[in-house]
């Protein structure tokens, strides 16, 4: 433990959130750019872009998974520090295993499948905006973002609409509060309550097939003749209900916020497929919103020249790497048009890359062309903007409230999004 | 130039391959994948990453 610099970084601590690039450019800047931590349990900090696409990708080195197996290679603890209390499918998992859930999930998750659920999601979006539209008065987080991307996924998955309120709340709740903030044991209640009420649903519906949802398709497929226990079907859906909200959100926020201050790229966002398309990626970029996630070293190594040894927690730190000036011209600059942006590690890389990325995309730019198209004037109540107070995954916002000129109702029914903003409130 | 094939039976499209490696993996006007067989030497590591992200593994590399 002789030559290892040190360095006082917990990502669950306030002072993380507040300064987290600068800590990240510091190292990158000391020529010593990797750096161990001694919180929760020791983890080695790298910002650069080189280094994280390496562990995301060198699954020979590098494990996420969640079990200690017999053969000695099991020294996963998941992708959390500490680590979290479920085993998450299919992320804490390994090839062949991790292809083997990501062809059962099967065609939604494509560009197609994205495609064809537009239309059902521009609904859903429809009558959030509605629920607000008269009252010239907004607050993107809860009247919307944090509502359609659970709602959507739900769907996806064939879940009961009934239980929105619920499952909105707790994913809202659980990505933002800390250890001893008031409401997160609540909140980790929740994330039980959900937990027992998907094992139910699948055990009911591992009886009785239900429509063809993805439930139902991880109950029944296989792939070359093997196929999920109920168990295993339980932490994919609990990864999809917890993992497609806050993060979609956070995108749509940070940016709807980004635009606010920077108006004059509004319009031409609405028009131009090919630019919305570009720009997307560099919002991607610089908003980040998984902020880092974390592996273990299965075999000595080394990053960037410093050792890593065998049972070692790594700390991914997509954020930093997405900043990484090697890569990133100017990387604090916002340029929406930028050509190398699809460099960015926002979803990952290699094999866990997000299965989500093509729904976040179709969420993302239907909720802010939406916004844009029928509050084209809206303005952000800078004052009474909330921010995440820690960064443990995810770096969001809580609150965006603004005002616009009140429209008129496009169709929609108002009542059940409204219901579900009262409960997320 | 080193090479990469795709089998077309099995690709279901996911398109994951696409935002690993833009230039050589593209999804054409029906959302079906197209791809340059032959790719630049300085590609090799995200040609990888789209063979690795790749749900159904269709995707292989071959020099
Ligand atoms: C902007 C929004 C999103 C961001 C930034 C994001 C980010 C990520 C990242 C960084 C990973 C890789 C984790 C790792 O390597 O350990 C990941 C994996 C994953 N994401 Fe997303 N995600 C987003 C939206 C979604 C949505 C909407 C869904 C589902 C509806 C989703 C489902 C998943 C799943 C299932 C995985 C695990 C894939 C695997 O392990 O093979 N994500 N996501
Ligand atoms: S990732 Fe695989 S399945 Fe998807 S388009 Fe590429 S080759 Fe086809």
């Amino acid at each position: 433990m002789t030559d290892r610099r040190t360095i006082d970084l917990d990502h669950h601590s306030q002072e993380y959130a507040d300064s987290y690039h600068q800590v990240a450019d510091e190292l990158r800047g000391s020529g010593c750019p990797v750096a161990w931590s001694e919180h929760h349990g020791g983890f080695w900090v790298t910002p650069g872009h080189a280094d994280v696409a390496r562990v995301a990708r060198d699954d020979d080195y590098f494990t996420q998974d969640h079990e200690r197996r017999e053969d000695g290679g099991g020294l996963g603890q998941g992708v959390q520090r500490p680590p979290g209390p479920v085993r998450t499918l299919p992320i804490e998992s390994h090839s062949p295993f991790t292809q083997f859930i990501r062809q059962l999930c099967g065609p939604a998750f494509s560009p197609a499948g994205a495609k064809q659920f537009e239309p059902r999601f521009l609904e859903m979006v429809t009558e959030c905006l509605d629920a607000v539209i008269e009252t010239g008065r907004v607050d993107f987080s809860e009247d919307l973002a944090a509502i359609t991307t659970v709602r959507a996924t739900m769907e996806l998955i064939g879940l009961p609409a009934d239980r929105l309120p619920l499952y909105a709340k707790v994913s809202h709740e659980s990505s933002y509060l800390a250890p001893g903030q008031p409401g997160f044991d609540e909140a980790m209640a929740g994330i039980g309550e959900i937990q027992s009420d998907v094992i139910g649903l699948v055990s009911e519906r591992k009886k009785n097939p239900g429509e063809g949802g993805l439930i139902d398709r991880l109950l029944v497929g296989d792939v070359r003749g093997r196929q999920l226990s109920e168990d295993e079907v339980v932490g994919v859906l609990m990864s999809l209900i917890l993992g497609g909200g806050d993060t979609t959100a956070t995108l749509t926020l940070q940016t709807l916020r980004w635009l606010h201050h920077n108006p004059e790229h509004r319009a031409r966002l609405l028009t131009d497929d090919a630019y919305f398309a570009t720009a997307t990626e560099e919002f991607l970029r610089v908003f980040t919103p998984n902020v880092q996630i974390f592996r273990v070293a299965t075999q000595d190594t080394e990053l960037s020249g410093q050792p890593v040894r065998r049972g070692e927690s790594v700390m991914m730190w997509w954020a930093a790497a997405n900043r990484d000036p090697a890569v990133f011209a100017d990387p604090y600059e916002v340029r929406l048009d930028r050509r190398e942006a699809n460099r960015h590690l926002s979803f990952g890389n290699g094999t866990h890359r997000c299965l989500g990325q093509h729904i976040a995309r179709m969420e993302f730019r239907t909720m802010v062309r939406e916004v844009l198209r029928r509050m084209p004037d809206y303005q952000i109540d800078e004052s009474a903007v909330d921010r995440y107070h820690t960064v443990k995954t995810i770096d969001g916002l809580m609150h965006l409230p603004a005002v616009f000129t009140p429209g008129s109702r496009e169709g929609g029914r108002p009542a059940a999004a409204a219901a579900a903003a009262a409960a997320v409130a | 130039m080193p090479h990469v094939s795709v089998d077309l039976d099995v690709c279901e499209d996911h398109a994951q391959c696409v935002f690993a490696a833009p230039t050589v993996f593209r999804m054409n006007d029906d959302d079906r994948l197209e791809y340059d067989a032959e790719y630049d030497e300085d590609l090799r590591f995200d040609v990888q990453a789209a063979a690795d992200s790749c749900p159904v593994q269709a995707i292989k590399l071959l020099d």
